[in-house]
């Protein structure tokens, strides 16, 4: 079992140069009066988890590393603060804080800092202000408190990284660009094939290849059409020049420049459009709500824009996030449009160039007949064709519309005059190139398929994670929610309040929520009908069931959670600590001097530690530690200026102690009128023991049992004292400091007698259901009922 | 002190039951489309499972590493092809 031995902090919060809690390893409770310093040694242990992070102090104020927080304000110059958690196996956990608030934390062993800082909030450690914190998280944030705990982060974790995957295979892949290629190859190669079947592509193919003396029949088309361009090539090399000179021509008109221009003229105004309104203020706008949006847990809540600062509310958020995402991509889409056909003017004009160079072609165009036709070719080379990244002006745009204008006229006259034989030898070789893109229309199709299998495999491997989450996550739900019901009937015996379940939702992935019956009526959340009283008990009964769920032997950290349980179920949460979270170190924090009190006398010594907390007086004393067991020191606090008050302080904790004891001991008290039993005083108890102990009160001596009187003698002095000096009704005069020291004195040893000095605990903690008698666990001290 | 792994819920470990399905299982069967026309990359999803790499936190650049050795296991077969 893992259980905190001590927890030492130096200059951290509100101890100054040291404060330690000793627990000698067992459960404690520690009392301690508002600002005693309690929460300290919580924060101590939450700064150390939460890898130097106490979430209370997160504040504009706090500094980066909260370090205007966490360092007690009036740390000697340069001292560094601390905090310690040692372990009853000797291994031990050490923060160090520098004036800065940079931080280290470590361990020893190394291994003990990963195993503290993976303790989950939700079973171990709960504050008084967070008691139904889980009841007020969203669906969302319920969900995401519960991951660790129910095991499935790890599913949780693979679900996202499919998610990223997804996405990741959809950029890297450039499938969308991939489908536009292909789609261009499609349209270009159906304006010459009636059929892009391979087979057809074939037959037609093999029925070329034999106009050029291929005899054998071939069944794939790219050696095919690789040997029939070879025979075509060697054929236009044996042309006549002038011949040759109308292959030029053709080919020049086959690359469709006229065409190409004004498809890049129509997508850069598309792009235009589409881009510049939208990139830069867009990009503006999203660029901080990317990762916010990612990590908006519950999209119901109002949340507050990180671009306007507005509240609105998360689903509409993401929306708009996701619509500008979707705007964004079209322009994009319409932005790499407008390059692709940019890229492919600029590819066509350089082949233009590029056959234009032909020496018969040129040896042509320097003809003095020509020179219209010349200059034209010559003002091509003008085009920003070298640089395909940069959009074109709009005067180079128009002065090539005007040259092709002229150009294309010119071309296609002269093409008018082509002889038969080359111009067949010319479709033949257009006929060849676009079967040589079916391969690749082919390729594009497969990859683009297997791309397209890997997305949907990718999203449907989420969804069955997600399905799996689910499913898991009802079952375990289903085991807890039995826990809380059984701890809720424990804290609300027969109250119409029943069948509380958490569930996980079936129609909204990563929400988790609270069901229950309220009189009989179903009730989706408890925030709905509970009172706050009950909404903080059922917060306390759901931690109490995560921390049973877990299962584990980590400590249990409350602080001060039982400010909205009245008298009764405070009673009752002691009974469920005691009984229900036996096998975990509990460390309870309280500044109720009355259950600190019931817990005292209830719980065994051989388990329990209690330890008092003086008042805290300023930041160079910071935390101290009472003497004392019990409360009396909250009354100490008073002597030096207020001695009078503290008479009547002394009075109203021994009000606590002494109803305590009297109940314990069953002692029977006269019914009193009205309200008068309610308003019973110190003094009414301690008579009634007074009177009832030497028939009742025994102590063992030599194995029998015999009177025991030495209690009864200081119970008489303290009784007269606090006539004296503790009731305002029956004394007149001012209580003095050396008075009211002595009266807490003489109520401190009166306190002590119901110990027994052998075993530790009260005479009352055994044989509770004996109708005999109550004693002390040795058995040295006995009250006798009968 | 004896070192103990705590990442995993301990009850959710304890509390595992015969019918939960593992991820390698999940991926197993999200995959039988992609079996079919990629079998090494759906190989490769497989192991990711298998090795725990997928239920770990995986970074920007990781995922990134892994998209692009998840589509040179389609490229490569297609180059094949």
């Amino acid at each position: 079992m893992m259980r905190i031995d001590r927890i030492e902090l130096s200059w951290f919060r509100g101890a100054a140069d040291s404060g330690v809690l000793n627990t000698g390893s067992k459960n404690v409770a520690v009392y301690g009066a508002n600002g005693s310093g309690k929460s300290t040694f919580v924060d101590g242990i939450e700064y150390i988890i939460r890898n130097g992070k106490i979430c209370h102090l997160q504040h504009e104020y706090s500094g980066s590393y909260q370090e205007k927080g966490v360092r007690n304000t009036h740390t000697p110059c340069d001292n560094v603060s601390q905090g310690a958690i040692y372990f009853d196996d000797g291994s031990f956990i050490t923060a160090k804080i520098k004036p800065d608030g940079t931080f280290t934390i470590s361990s020893t062993p190394k291994v003990l800092k990963s195993i503290i800082q993976s303790w989950n909030f939700e079973s171990h450690l709960l504050r008084q202000d967070e008691v139904a914190r889980f009841i007020h998280y969203t669906k969302g944030e319920k969900y995401s408190a519960l991951l660790q705990l129910l095991g499935l982060d790890n599913l949780e974790q693979a679900a996202e990284n499919l998610r990223q995957l997804g996405l990741s295979v959809i950029t890297q892949s450039g499938i969308g660009t991939l489908r536009i290629q292909r789609e261009q190859l499609i349209k270009t190669a159906e304006k010459r094939l009636t059929s892009l079947k391979t087979e057809d592509v074939l037959i037609k193919l093999n029925e070329l290849a034999k106009s050029y003396s291929i005899k054998e029949t071939a069944k794939e088309i790219k050696p095919l059409a690789e040997q029939i361009v070879a025979k075509i090539e060697k054929k236009i090399k044996t042309l006549e020049p002038e011949q040759n000179r109308y292959f030029v021509f053709k080919q020049i008109l086959y690359e469709e420049t006229e065409t190409k221009l004004e498809s890049m003229v129509s997508a850069d105004a598309e792009a235009e459009r589409r881009v510049d309104a939208l990139l830069d203020i867009r990009i503006s706008v999203l660029e901080p709500m990317e990762e916010f949006v990612g990590i908006i847990e519950d999209p119901e809540k109002e949340i507050q824009c990180p671009s306007c600062g507005k509240m609105v509310v998360g689903s509409e958020l993401i929306e708009h996030v996701t619509k500008e995402l979707e705007m964004l991509k079209e322009a994009r889409a319409a932005r790499d449009k407008a390059k692709s056909r940019r890229e492919e003017l600029v590819a066509a004009l350089s082949s233009v160039l590029n056959k234009a160079a032909d020496p018969f072609f040129r040896s042509w165009l320097e003809s003095p007949e020509q020179k219209e036709f010349s200059i034209l070719i010559e003002r091509l080379h003008k085009f920003p064709i070298s640089k395909p990244d940069v959009r074109w002006k709009t005067g180079d745009t128009d002065a090539l519309k005007y040259v092709l204008s002229k150009l294309v006229p010119l071309l296609k006259e002269e093409a008018k005059h082509i002889p038969p034989s080359t111009k067949g030898l010319i479709d033949d070789r257009d006929f060849v190139n676009i079967c040589l893109t079916l391969p690749e229309i082919n390729n594009l199709d497969t990859f683009i398929t297997r791309v397209q299998a890997v997305i949907d495999t990718l999203k449907k491997s989420e969804e069955f994670v997600r399905e799996e989450i689910k499913k898991r996550a009802e079952r375990i739900l289903e085991e807890i929610s039995i826990d809380i019901r059984t701890l809720w009937s424990k804290l609300h015996p027969d109250e119409p309040i029943e069948d509380i379940k958490l569930y996980a939702h079936t129609d909204v992935d990563k929400a988790i929520d609270i069901g229950l019956k309220f009189f009989g009526t179903d009730q989706p959340s408890p925030r709905l009908t509970l009172s706050e009283g009950y909404r903080n008990s059922l917060g306390l009964c759901i931690f109490l069931a995560l921390a049973r769920f877990e299962g584990g032997d980590d400590p249990i950290i409350l602080d001060d959670i039982v400010s909205s349980l009245d008298r009764e179920h405070r009673g009752m949460l002691a009974e469920i600590i005691l009984q229900d979270l036996t096998g975990r170190q509990v460390i309870l924090f309280t500044h109720e001097r009355e259950w600190y009190s019931e817990l005292h006398y209830r719980f065994p010594a051989a388990e329990w530690k209690f330890m008092v907390l003086r008042p805290w007086e300023n930041p160079g004393i910071g935390l101290r530690w009472s003497e004392s067991i019990y409360t009396l020191d909250d009354a100490k606090a008073l002597l030096p200026g207020y001695p009078e008050a503290c008479g009547n302080r002394v009075r109203a904790i021994m009000d606590t102690h002494l109803s305590l004891a009297a109940e314990k001991l069953k002692i029977p008290m006269q019914y009193l009128r009205g309200d008068r039993n309610d308003r019973r005083t110190c003094l009414d108890f301690l008579n009634r023991i007074i009177g009832e102990a030497p028939k009742r009160l025994k102590k063992k001596v030599g194995g029998s049992w015999s009177e025991y009187k030495d209690p009864i003698s200081d119970w008489k002095t303290t009784r007269d004292l606090l006539v004296a000096w503790a009731d305002r009704a029956s004394h007149g005069g001012t209580l003095t400091a050396h008075e009211a020291e002595k009266l807490i004195k003489a109520c401190e040893i009166s306190l002590g007698h119901f110990k027994c000095k052998l075993c530790g605990d009260y005479m009352w903690i055994a044989d509770q259901s004996s109708r005999k008698w109550v004693q002390c666990t040795c058995g040295e001290l006995q009250w006798r009922y009968e | 002190m004896c070192p103990r792994k705590k990442n995993v819920s301990p009850a959710a470990k304890k509390k595992k039951v015969p019918d939960e399905t593992s991820l390698e299982k999940i991926i197993y069967l999200a995959s039988s489309d992609l079996n079919l026309l990629g079998s090494e990359a759906s190989e490769y999803l497989i192991s990711l499972a298998k090795d725990g790499s997928l239920e770990q936190h995986q970074t920007k650049g990781s995922i990134t590493k892994l998209a692009d050795e998840l589509l040179q296991k389609l490229r490569g077969r297609n180059d094949a092809n």
